[in-house]
């Protein structure tokens, strides 16, 4: 409720900036008042959640953290099933030092019966990760995630798989049909604590701001996908069917509480086709790396 | 199993008042695909077999008149697949010895699926015991037995565990006010069964989270079951982790959980009706079936009508279904909508309906028919009204269309999620035209030809793709994606030739041609893209 009461009065302050930038977007199609993005962006209620890092920036100003050095660490990581938290035995870990998944990766490993593997990786630095199983078996999608940090002080990092049952079974409840040559992009929306935010919309641009005319958004419900729920729930979650192959943005936006939108956070995000890929979006921050305080610099 | 029966077979024989028969089959079907899958390469072909055994015990009183029956019918050979599939062998080149694996690709037991009693009561006749049920053309209540379709297989057929009476009250009036009896074919009956005694998916009708403190809007004092102020259950709306090891000691006496149902029927059925100066055959009949469940709020009716009328070679069969009523058991995760006000997010109101519809000209040589039939769709499971429910898989149409193509679409779309959802082959979420010619040049042989043309009811946008111009109730469909330009799910020629040696062998060789459209994503399916499929089937079976 604290949030919301914080949101309401700093909404009015900046709906003016924040509305210009949605009418981008709207321009680009010829008929606003029938085009996607009104049709994707809707959402009146304001949003549920902590939002006072907004005032910090946008867009050319999002926040900015500077991180201490990286260093690597060797974590405990477990390969857990998105849907029902069950361990995934015998996965491919691939693990890339980079903020996206390009090239050969620097760190492979294979979960144990457990579902638990080691790995180095670079802490308080972004990096991705490829998880995969044998797909002779069929028995998870390829899931990729970027923008994963670990702090300097972590010990186990939990990586997430999409089982091929709550894959197939997703579309079947929402009434869509993905297609293979196209991507997924799931995440979390995020407020300034970095708690589940709710009340967001997402929609996925090219760096234009363009929409993929296949693109879908839907959100979740008690952690599962709704074909009712409109915008964002309590945990926040969003998934974003059929984005074609290449590099995209998730954008959050809420309600200005008067009528307009604002946008919230981006998040950059390769998509790959026949595959998940997770892309989670922070209130303020422009490139969807938000780092553990443990990683932040202070002076 | 034989030599068991055998023996039972010999000692009640001492007692000169038992009869004992043993009927049942063993077939083997091949199956041959030339393109059915996106990978595969060349035809891709197997072999399934079964034997069915179904002794019978039949106590008969002096005049000959059959009193009471112990029936039993087990698959000692269940759909097992041809060749050793579980690597008895160390190396698959020199296997020998086949295993016993299923056509789902799991190992596959003997399986008593049936045993039941039968015997005569002053009022009728009354049966108890894990039993077959059928009604009419078998939309529903299929037994699956034998060999009944034109084109196809069965494979499970409708079993229950019932309690039946079966009477004819037009006899029985006649009895009591010692008027002379007339033969009248009327029968009415009752049954009860009772599908479910527990069931491990535990309805909860609200959902908990661990953690929640009390004084929290979202703290709900159902969930803190040590009543410290802190929630520490942790479920949805089911509770579907339960397993055999949580069953109290009582747990048959609970009967909340419990699934029952009472059937009422009433037929006439009379092969020789006089009609019009000559005889005619003439069944007509109804059943309802109240089905329940007092936890989930489950009250659900399924009205049943069936007409067949057969009078100088004109014919008409016809089964008209419809199930309404209310249930909260249909629990798919997230396919309800928690922040709805309403007091059980859970309630979905059932309107299902479904029919088939037979007319034509019918000889003992040539017979040409016209069926359409239909099963009602869900375009939406996730909102409250649940309208989609498949035939029965043991009424078979056609060979692609149905039994390949939307069976795998289904049972891709909802997984081992919701197995319930998949049409397992059978009519579903469609309406279709099937003309069928047969032509029989001599008693024991037939020659089918068949044409089957499918459009979807409500596409789901999943497993049916919609198309723009899909109306629902008079209003545009809402669908997230309009995938299809056709009207059209396909269409499928199947020919058939079939015949009988030696009384008991029966013969059959079927082949079917299908072409798929868009409505249905085959590369989703993993199914050949293009949509054009062809299968050639046979089968050999002893009866007996």
């Amino acid at each position: 409720m604290n949030g919301l009461m914080i949101w309401s009065l700093f909404a009015c302050g900046t709906s003016e900036k924040e509305t210009d930038t949605a009418q981008e977007v709207e321009d680009t199609n010829s008929e606003p008042e029938t085009s996607m993005f009104d049709s994707i962006i809707y959402v009146e209620e304001v949003p549920i959640g902590n939002m006072e890092c907004f005032a910090e920036g946008y867009q050319d100003t999002w926040v900015t953290q500077t991180p201490v050095e990286s260093e690597q660490i060797t974590v405990s990581g477990s390969v857990i099933d998105f849907e029902t938290d069950d361990p995934v035995p015998e996965a491919k870990v691939e693990v890339f030092y980079a903020n996206t998944v390009y090239g050969a990766p620097d760190q492979t490993a294979t979960s144990d019966g457990s579902g638990n593997f080691s790995a180095t990786v670079p802490a308080c630095s972004p990096y991705s990760y490829r998880v995969s199983t044998d797909p002779d078996l069929g028995a998870t999608k390829v899931t990729i995630e970027a923008s994963q940090i670990d702090g300097l002080t972590s010990t186990t990092s939990e990586y997430n798989s999409v089982s091929i049952d709550t894959y197939n079974v997703i579309p079947a409840l929402l009434g869509i049909s993905p297609d293979i040559d196209k991507g997924i992009v799931a995440g979390t929306a995020y407020d300034c604590d970095g708690e589940p935010l709710e009340f967001a919309q997402i929609v996925v641009t090219d760096a234009d701001g363009n929409i993929p005319e296949s693109e879908v958004v839907r959100y979740f419900v008690d952690s599962f996908p709704s074909r009712i729920q409109e915008w964002t729930s309590e945990d926040g979650l969003f998934v974003v069917v059929n984005i074609p192959e290449g590099d995209w943005t998730v954008n959050m936006y809420v309600s200005d509480g008067a009528g307009g939108h604002l946008l919230m956070a981006q998040s950059p995000v390769k998509v790959f086709a026949d595959s998940i890929n997770i892309s989670s979006v922070y209130t303020s921050f422009g490139d969807g790396v938000r780092y553990p305080s443990s990683c932040i610099a202070t002076e | 199993m034989l030599f068991l029966f055998g023996l039972l077979s010999s000692a009640f024989a001492a007692e000169d008042d038992f009869e004992y028969s043993l009927e049942g089959y063993y077939r083997a079907r091949g199956y041959s695909f030339l393109n059915l899958y996106a990978d595969q390469e060349g035809p891709g072909s197997f072999v399934a077999q079964r034997l069915r055994l179904q002794p019978q015990l039949d106590y008969k009183d002096q005049s000959g008149v059959s009193r009471a029956k112990f029936i039993m019918m087990a698959d000692v050979i269940d759909d097992v697949v041809w060749g050793d599939n579980q690597s008895l062998a160390s190396t698959a080149l020199f296997a020998g010895d086949p295993s016993n694996t299923g056509m789902n690709g799991s190992l596959s037991g003997i399986n008593i699926k049936r045993a039941w009693m039968e015997f005569d009561a002053k009022l009728g006749k009354i049966r108890v015991g894990r039993m077959e049920s059928h009604w009419g053309l078998g939309l529903l209540a299929n037994h699956g037995n034998g060999f009944d379709d034109n084109f196809g297989e069965n494979h499970t057929g409708a079993t229950f565990d019932r309690f039946f009476f079966a009477t004819q009250p037009i006899k029985v009036v006649q009895t009591i006010l010692k008027q002379d009896v007339q033969e009248i074919p009327f029968y009415m009956g009752y049954a009860f069964d009772r599908l479910v005694e527990d069931p491990l998916i535990q309805y909860k009708g609200y959902s908990c989270e661990e953690g929640i403190a009390d004084g929290d809007p979202d703290f709900d004092p159902r969930c803190d079951s040590n009543g410290d102020g802190l929630t520490d259950l942790d479920h949805s709306y089911t509770d579907d982790s339960r397993t055999e090891d949580n069953r109290g000691s009582d747990w048959t006496f609970d009967n909340a959980d419990d699934v029952t149902e009472h059937v009422f029927f009433a037929i006439y059925s009379n092969k020789e009706t006089p009609i019009a100066g000559t005889n005619g055959e003439l069944t007509a009949g109804v059943y309802a079936i109240n089905r329940t469940q007092g936890e989930t709020n489950s009250n659900v009716w399924i009205y049943d009508a069936y007409l067949r009328f057969l009078w100088n070679s004109i014919y008409l069969e016809g089964e008209y279904l419809t199930i309404t009523g209310q249930s909260s058991a249909i629990a798919l995760p997230g396919a309800y909508d928690p922040t709805s006000e309403a007091v059980d997010p859970l309630r979905k109101d059932v309107n299902i309906v479904g029919y088939v519809g037979r007319m034509g000209y019918k000889t003992k040589k040539l017979s040409a028919v016209l069926e359409t039939g239909y099963a009602s769709g869900d375009e939406n499971v996730a909102d409250g009204i649940f309208t989609g429910r498949p035939l029965s898989p043991d009424f078979n149409v056609g060979l692609i269309i149905y039994d390949q193509v939307l069976a795998n679409a289904s049972s891709k779309a909802w997984g081992s999620t919701a197995e319930a959802l998949w049409s397992q082959g059978s009519v579903y979420n469609s309406r279709y035209l099937h003309p069928v010619i047969s032509y029989s040049p001599k008693d024991n042989m037939e020659i089918l030809l068949g044409y089957v043309h499918v459009w979807p009811d409500r596409p789901d946008g999943a497993i049916i793709q919609c198309a723009e111009g899909d109306m629902l109730n008079g209003e545009a469909l809402d669908c997230a994606q309009y995938g299809a330009t056709a009207d059209d799910i396909g269409w499928e020629i199947d020919v058939a030739f079939k015949t009988r040696l030696h009384n008991h062998i029966l013969f059959s060789l079927e082949a079917g041609y299908a072409q798929v459209t868009d409505r249905i994503k085959l590369s989703n399916v993993g199914l050949n893209e293009n949509g054009s499929f062809s299968t050639l089937q046979t089968r050999f079976a002893y009866e007996f």
